[in-house]
C-alpha cells in the first residue's frame, strides 16, 4: 500500500537556481534593429517569466524564458536574412531605393 | 558561476563586453557610412514598413542612431523617441554588465526587475499604436 506516487502529480521540484533570464535586452535589441514582430513576441514572452516564477510555476517560467530567447533568436535571424537579401539585391542592381520622383523636363 | 569566473583573469572576463562594444562600434560605423536619412543607401528599409506600410516600434532607429552620431538629438527623438530611451537603458545594461565582469560577480540590472519586461511590453505596444494613429497630432510621429 505504500506505492510511490505516480510521477507527474507533483509540481516539479523547485530549481535551486535563480529565476530564469527573461532575455529582455536581447528582445529589445531585436525589436529595435530587426524590426520584426518576432521581437515583440519575445518581449511578451519575457514579460511572463517573473510572474510565473513568483507564483511558483517554475517550469512555465522556464518555458517562457526559453520561448523569449527562441523568438528573439528568430527575429535576429530574420533581420540578418533581410539584410543579406537586401544587400544582394542592391549589389546586383535589382532594387533601386532611390525613389526619384522628380519629373525631368527638357526645355 | 562566480567561481568559474574568478578562475579567469579580468581580461578574459572582459571578452564578452569587448565583443559587444566592438559590434556596436562597427554598427555605428556602418550607419554613419550608410546614412539612412538619405534614401537610396545600402541600409535596408524596415521590412515591416516596406511590406505593410505601417511604422513598427523600431522604425526610424537607424536614422535615430545616425542623428545621434551627428549630435542631432532633436532629430533623433523625432525619428524614434522610444528607441532613444531604449538606447539609454541598453547602454546602462551594458555598463552594469561590464562592471559586473570587471569585479567578477553578477550584478542585477534594471532588466532583471520584476516589472521590466511588462513595462517594456506596454510601452512598445503603446508606441506601436500611437505612431500609427491616422489623425493629428499623431501623424507627426510617422517616419
Amino acid at each position: 500500500m505504500t506505492q510511490p506516487p505516480p510521477p507527474g502529480n507533483y509540481p516539479p521540484p523547485q530549481p535551486q537556481g535563480a529565476q530564469p533570464s527573461s532575455h529582455l535586452v536581447f528582445a529589445i535589441l531585436t525589436t529595435l534593429f530587426c524590426c520584426l514582430p518576432f521581437g515583440i513576441v519575445s518581449i511578451v514572452k519575457a514579460s511572463q517569466v517573473s510572474g510565473l516564477w513568483a507564483s511558483g510555476r517554475y517550469a512555465e517560467a522556464q518555458a517562457s524564458s526559453d520561448a523569449a530567447k527562441k523568438w528573439a533568436m528568430w527575429a535576429l535571424i530574420a533581420g540578418i536574412v533581410v539584410f543579406v537579401i537586401y544587400g544582394i539585391l542592391i549589389a546586383v542592381g535589382a532594387v533601386n531605393m532611390d525613389f526619384d520622383t522628380t519629373t525631368v523636363t527638357d526645355y | 558561476m562566480i567561481s568559474t569566473q574568478l578562475r579567469h583573469n579580468v581580461p578574459a572576463r572582459l571578452g564578452g563586453p569587448l565583443l559587444v562594444g566592438a559590434l556596436a562600434a562597427g554598427a555605428c560605423a556602418v550607419v554613419w557610412i550608410g546614412d539612412p536619412t538619405t534614401p537610396g543607401g545600402f541600409l535596408p528599409v524596415c521590412p515591416t514598413k516596406a511590406l505593410l506600410g505601417i511604422d513598427c516600434p523600431g522604425c526610424g532607429t537607424l536614422r535615430m542612431i545616425y542623428s545621434l552620431l551627428h549630435s542631432d538629438f532633436l532629430s533623433a527623438v523625432r525619428f524614434n523617441a522610444l528607441a532613444v530611451a531604449a538606447l539609454a537603458f541598453l547602454f546602462v545594461a551594458f555598463a552594469v554588465w561590464t562592471y559586473g565582469r570587471v569585479v567578477g560577480r553578477k550584478i542585477t540590472g534594471w532588466q532583471h526587475h520584476r516589472w521590466a519586461a511588462a513595462v517594456t511590453m506596454v510601452l512598445v505596444t503603446l508606441w506601436f499604436v500611437v505612431r500609427n494613429l491616422p489623425f493629428e497630432p499623431f501623424t507627426a510621429l510617422r517616419v
